[in-house]
């Protein structure tokens, strides 16, 4: 644990309604700064629309979300998103798009854009593709492109990292590796909030874990998640899958789990 | 010597040097929008806008007192009935409203069903539909050249003030809007100068050929740059030369400037192409020498 008491975010009864459908329920959070917060949940549960939330990107239908305890006001929020909409044939280098995530509007010249290239180069040799700086990024794998994106998103110095599913698709190692990689960020009073499927990683690296499905489920240290709280969470599921389609799905995965039938849960 | 000749007559009759200075403000303009049109993949959109115009600018026409010759009014009426079209565009494209293809195809053939309908009733006493559909540079007069000059100099300021927004815009509108990016005013603010270009680009290379000003120079700087000013800087380049390289042979040859233009930058787009791609293969028998040496 690399927190302090020093609360960096807290939500106050958030609800989002989007298209007539209620997302997120009345979530009560607060996040310590350095801390480590791994959040989980079913598909469809609210963990993007959360993120997007926290991010500004959209407004909540009601509630507060505070950030404190910055040295200046706002906080700086680096992300690392689920999916990326760039073309296939996107035609910028890997720096040139870790060079992208440096604050400011205007392009840069003189002393300032060197320094933006030379950080750009030392991120990218801290998340170990100093040697793809020249490729694009299509031609890097899922683990390297998820890299980049952390490399990119550590380009502002952030106070705050959200990220989503970053570890999708990535082999063990490259779990592993990412992860290390962001507890030593999170040992640099960086607070993390890091959405997964993934809960023997998040167990492993992070301090705390939170269930969402639509409403916050349960939240606490990573080592008492059991699993009573796994069945919870999909019995959750099960039940916005029948206000969705309005039509009983044809087992239940927790009487099958009960049954020995399957092993569920998120893995 | 023929030729030496040729190119004074750009300094000695002032249609001329004002065609080419329209063509040069114009290619400049597209420049420097391009590679965003091209990386946003909003050349659809620029293409619909294009038709459209031809409503806008037979309303202005058409509303203003059927007088041959456009004036400031007549060009400010298109302006907004073109602009109307763009944010129609925008709005429609935004989260999940309607496909982005779908919002411009419905749009665009209304408004250039419409400007076709009215120039077609207009016409009995003046111009003709060639005119705004392929250009003619050669009449472009001084208020035209000026107002080509101020979407300039809104173009120049437009990328250098939203440099970095647009830059990340490009890459993804998520993250682009994760870091404070106002992704909808830039959406907005691109589809308006966009509308502004095809309205004032029918003098120079008509409605219809203005697309490719907005996209081929864009193409070109993506086929061929690695770093966003790399891209800007080729775009410009390309559209610019293009331009100056067009209004010379179609002097020289006396062929219509507009389709001239046109073909030069295509040229260009082809040259970018196969350089690239000769790039590329080059890149990949590099790549697999160097395995099967390991």
């Amino acid at each position: 644990m690399h927190t302090d008491e020093c609360p960096v975010l807290t939500v106050e009864n958030l609800t989002l309604d989007l298209s007539g459908q209620r997302i997120l329920r009345d979530i009560n959070l607060t996040v310590a700064r350095g801390e480590f917060l791994g959040l989980i949940g079913p598909n469809g549960g609210g963990k993007t629309s959360l993120l997007r939330v926290l991010l500004g990107i959209i407004p909540p239908t009601s509630g507060q979300i505070r950030w404190s305890g910055m040295d200046c006001g706002r906080p700086r929020i680096g992300y690392v998103p689920q999916r990326i909409g760039m073309d296939r044939d996107y035609p910028l280098s890997s720096r040139e798009i870790v060079k992208q995530g440096a604050a400011g509007s205007l392009p840069l010249f003189g002393a300032r854009r060197r320094q933006v290239a030379r950080r750009a180069d030392e991120l990218l040799a801290r998340v170990g593709l100093a040697d793809q700086a020249a490729a694009y990024f299509v031609n890097l794998s899922g683990g390297q492109q998820r890299r980049l994106l952390l490399a990119r998103a550590l380009m502002i110095e952030p106070n705050v990292l959200l990220l989503d599913e970053p570890t999708a698709g990535v082999d063990s190692e490259g779990q592993d590796q990412f992860c290390d990689l962001l507890e030593g960020l999170s040992r640099q009073s960086i607070t993390i909030i890091l959405v997964s499927h993934d809960i023997p990683l998040i167990t492993a690296h992070g301090d705390r874990i939170a269930c969402l499905c639509v409403g916050l489920h349960w939240h606490g240290m990573a080592r008492a998640l059991d699993q009573k709280t796994i069945q919870e969470a999909y019995r959750c599921e099960l039940e916005r899958y029948q206000l969705f389609t309005q039509r009983k799905p044809a087992l239940d995965p927790v009487d099958r789990d009960s049954q020995g039938k399957t092993t569920g849960g998120f893995s | 010597m023929n030729a030496i000749f040729h190119l004074n007559s750009f300094l000695e009759y002032g249609f001329l040097a004002r065609a080419m200075l329209a063509g040069l403000l114009m290619s400049l303009t597209c420049g420097l929008l391009s590679p965003f049109v091209v990386l946003r993949r909003l050349s659809f959109s620029a293409d619909g806008l294009a038709h459209a115009s031809l409503g806008g600018l037979a309303v202005g026409l058409f509303a203003l007192g059927a007088s041959q010759v456009p004036t400031l009014s007549s060009y400010l009426v298109s302006f907004v009935f073109t602009c109307g079209v763009a944010v129609a565009i925008a709005w429609l494209s935004i989260g999940n409203r309607l496909q982005s293809d779908t919002a411009v195809g419905a749009c665009y053939v209304a408004a250039f069903a419409f400007g076709v309908l009215l120039l077609s009733w207009h016409n009995h006493s003046t111009g003709h539909l060639e005119h705004f559909f392929f250009g003619s540079i050669l009449a472009v007069n001084p208020l035209e050249c000026w107002l080509l000059a101020g979407l300039a100099v809104a173009a120049t300021l437009f990328c250098f003030i939203g440099w970095r927004g647009l830059g990340q815009w490009t890459f993804d509108e998520e993250l682009a809007q994760a870091s404070g990016v106002r992704v909808t005013a830039l959406r907005y603010l691109l589809m308006l100068m966009i509308a502004a270009t095809v309205i004032l680009s029918t003098k120079v290379v008509g409605v219809l050929l203005v697309t490719a000003l907005l996209i081929l120079p864009g193409a070109v700087g993506t086929l061929s740059g690695r770093s966003l000013s790399h891209i800007v800087l080729l775009s410009l380049l390309a559209a610019m030369s293009s331009a100056a390289i067009g209004m010379i042979v179609s002097n020289l040859a006396d062929v219509p400037p507009g389709p001239v233009i046109v073909l030069v930058v295509f040229g260009c787009f082809l040259a970018a192409f196969f350089l690239r791609r000769h790039r590329d293969l080059r890149r990949s028998r590099l790549h697999r020498q160097n395995s099967h040496d390991l």
